[in-house]
């Protein structure tokens, strides 16, 4: 079997060791003898859609955003048919963002998005302080029982309409905007999150999930991808999980940290 | 004693006082005693650099403030000057006045006539108004802690905003190879000294993964002829014609000795000196030559500066070398992916493979945010020469373990253990005697680290060091 992934605007949109979820999809498709090709697909560039099978969004500085967020109309269509054609999609922050309406600057100006996702994101100004921290958040979807573990790091507050489920419920973290109690965005295969880490590494389950899609839509349902062995990276979301949801004062930890 | 000097004669000696409580608990006491100084006795900071009349030289930057400072105190203290350096690493607001304070007598007066100072990215415009610098040398600017700092850019900004609103310092020491750097001083008035290292293009042909600002200011991606590391080198924009300026002071046929140093041919308009130092890597002749620029803007001479540079030993963590019982650790501190990076390419520059401890700590000082580690190029590094074993340990033992994992290091060369103690121990007992360990620690891993082996009696406090 093959896979052939498009990393979106992979030089631009690279801040945050988002480039450690490709990784993990190729070493997982590597793994189980399957081939991987990534190709970038950058500023200018045509989005032949029908030549992938799964897409990766990452996230950026804000001036690289600007320059992102233009391209993307034109490549609009070809994510839309995609993602129609139950091929997966993730987006990671920026990109995240940038696949909702809008993204609402601190200054008021206006990025328009793609609507692939029916939400909308604000920046509630600079003096606001950040979401920042480590996130845990609960999926339960598509019979998936699961947590995600990560990290976020957004000024801007994401709103979901009723158009797009979220990603999950937070457990710990602000998730999408703090107040609603959700992280990310769903809407058909296409996914969207907050979350760093990066976010596949210490989510095996979701990575293979996102295979399993690609797979199953190109070589049909039979498609099956036979497990491997997590261990490691089960212990490092443990560990998150752990951390997060214990509620120990700050000098305990100092104690048991030796 | 009049009321203003009573009131620095409190300052000045409860600094004393608690810089000795804590070493007496076994830390550095390179803050706290500032910050209780300051308290007592406001802008004191500013009274006794000003005392500093030779020069007062700020070093700023991600990556070689510590290394690129104490090579300039070194150089600046073999010309017979006395100098005060926060050499502990301290490099914020509080950390600059800790320096000088302890420095001074009870009365106020200090016995130096320079100052040098590394600085916090963010904290840059903090001191600068505080101490009134007369060099500020501009190292480079990479993505560090994403988590305090929030973005590259906004650092860049910061300091060019800093830059025009003050037309201070009268002269700026920048590095030519970092884009970053250059495109933030357009518009800058001060007089900028250009530092950089030639290289042959077919020798530094790759941009490593962990590249960050490869864009030009007008949108287009930059060109590079040759990579220093992560994005510094000869870079130039195809569309808006910007590119590397000419350096005054630039190191040209560098030859690198992996783990011992390197060579190379110092520049500086008509003069030339040769140029050998024994720290490792190209970085750090991107630091040395920054460091004599500095200098040099004092007058010291070309060829001085060079001689200096000769006899200088890695600081503090920057591929330090100690003796722990019957083996040896080389000891390097990681904060980002670019330093990450290099620190493993020269590491792993020279074989056997050996046994690696990787220390990373998820604390504010280390940045909490670990995502960073997946744009360190352990794939490039690992290609060539995989580790014996890996160590992984820290609050985010898992995480690096994990790294390496997908870095094609084969899981039965990985083992976590996520208490340092234990750690150390494991790595010790699996290493034959004649093999060095290289550790890669996290900043306050490394903090950690460190009092384990001044416990052992393998190194020295870091105040000593």
């Amino acid at each position: 079997m093959e896979l052939r992934i498009a990393h979106l605007y992979a030089e631009l949109m690279n801040i945050y060791g988002d480039r450690g979820n490709v990784l993990v999809l190729r070493k997982r498709s590597l793994w189980r003898g399957i081939t991987c090709h990534v190709t970038s697909i950058g500023l200018g560039e045509l989005l032949d859609w029908q030549q992938f099978d799964l897409f990766f969004l990452g996230g950026g500085q804000d001036r690289h955003q600007h320059l992102m967020a233009r391209d993307l109309q034109s490549k609009r269509d070809a994510l839309f048919a995609a993602v129609a054609d139950r091929r997966p999609l993730l987006a990671v922050c920026g990109g995240y963002q940038l696949l909702g309406h809008r993204y609402r600057e601190a200054d008021g100006a206006e990025l328009a998005g793609i609507g692939l996702f029916d939400a909308e994101t604000e920046h509630p100004g600079l003096t606001t302080p950040r979401c920042v921290g480590n996130v845990v958040v609960a999926c339960e979807w598509a019979g998936i029982q699961q947590t995600l573990v990560g990290f976020e790091n957004h000024g801007g507050r994401t709103f979901l309409g009723s158009n797009s489920a979220p990603l999950g419920r937070v457990i710990a973290g602000f998730g999408n905007n703090g107040k609603d109690g959700y992280e990310g965005a769903r809407a058909g295969t296409a996914y969207g999150t907050y979350l760093h880490g990066s976010l596949l590494p210490k989510n095996p389950w979701f990575a293979d999930h996102l295979l399993s899609l690609a797979l199953q839509r190109r070589y049909g349902a039979d498609a099956m991808i036979q497990p491997l062995d997590d261990r490691l990276e089960d212990a490092a979301h443990r560990t998150i999980v752990l951390r997060c949801t214990q509620r120990h004062l700050p000098w305990i930890r100092k104690f048991s940290s030796s | 004693m009049s009321l203003p000097n009573l009131r620095t004669a409190a300052a000045i000696t409860s600094a004393r006082l608690v810089r000795s409580a804590t070493r007496f608990r076994g830390h550095g006491g390179s803050t706290l005693p500032g910050v209780i100084a300051s308290r007592i006795d406001p802008h004191l900071e500013s009274r006794l650099s000003a005392q500093l009349t030779l020069g007062r030289w700020l070093v700023a930057g991600t990556n070689g403030k510590t290394t690129t400072s104490r090579l300039l105190a070194e150089i600046l203290c073999a010309s017979d000057l006395r100098i005060v350096h926060n050499r502990q690493g301290a490099n914020l607001l509080s950390g600059v006045t800790t320096a000088l304070v302890l420095a001074a007598s009870p009365v106020g007066r200090i016995d130096a006539s320079a100052g040098v100072f590394e600085v916090d990215e963010a904290h840059l415009p903090a001191v600068m108004s505080a101490i009134s610098p007369t060099v500020l040398v501009l190292l480079n600017l990479f993505r560090d802690q994403l988590d305090r700092y929030g973005e590259l850019d906004r650092i860049a900004s910061l300091w060019a905003s800093v830059l025009t609103a003050t037309g201070q310092p009268q002269v700026i020491v920048a590095n030519a190879d970092d884009p970053q750097i250059v495109q933030l001083l357009d518009g800058a008035s001060q007089q900028i000294i250009w530092f950089g290292v030639d290289l042959d293009p077919q020798d530094h042909p790759d941009l490593s993964l962990s590249a960050d600002a490869r864009y030009c200011h007008c949108g287009e991606q930059l060109d590079y002829t040759a990579v220093l590391y992560g994005h510094l080198g000869m870079w130039r924009c195809c569309r808006c014609g910007r590119s590397r300026p000419a350096p005054d002071v630039t190191a040209r046929q560098v030859t690198l000795h992996s783990i011992q140093g390197s060579e190379f041919l110092l520049i500086a308009g008509s003069e030339l000196a040769p140029g050998r130092l024994n720290l490792p890597g190209l970085y750090n002749v991107s630091n040395a030559i920054a460091a004599v620029a500095a200098a040099m803007a004092a007058g010291v001479r070309m060829e001085h500066a060079a001689h200096v540079l000769q006899q200088a030993v890695p600081a503090y963590g920057r591929g330090e070398m100690i003796r722990g019982g019957d083996r040896n650790l080389m000891l390097w501190l990681v904060k980002n992916p670019a330093g990450f990076t290099e620190a493993l390419k020269t590491a792993f520059g020279a074989p056997p493979a050996s046994t690696v401890i990787m220390a990373v700590n998820d604390d504010i000082a280390d940045g909490r945010d670990v995502s960073w580690l997946w744009d360190v190029d352990f794939e490039g590094v690992f290609a060539s020469n995989l580790p014996r074993q890996a160590v992984c340990t820290g609050t985010r033992g898992y995480d690096i373990a994990v790294r390496l994992k997908y870095a094609g290091v084969p899981e039965e060369r990985v083992l976590v253990r996520p208490g340092l103690l234990s750690a150390v121990e494991v790595a010790r007992g699996i290493t034959p005697s004649s093999e060095a360990i290289y550790t890669f620690a996290t900043y306050t891993a490394m903090q950690q680290l460190r009092r384990i082996f001044v416990r052992r009696k393998w190194a020295k406090p870091a105040w000593e060091s």
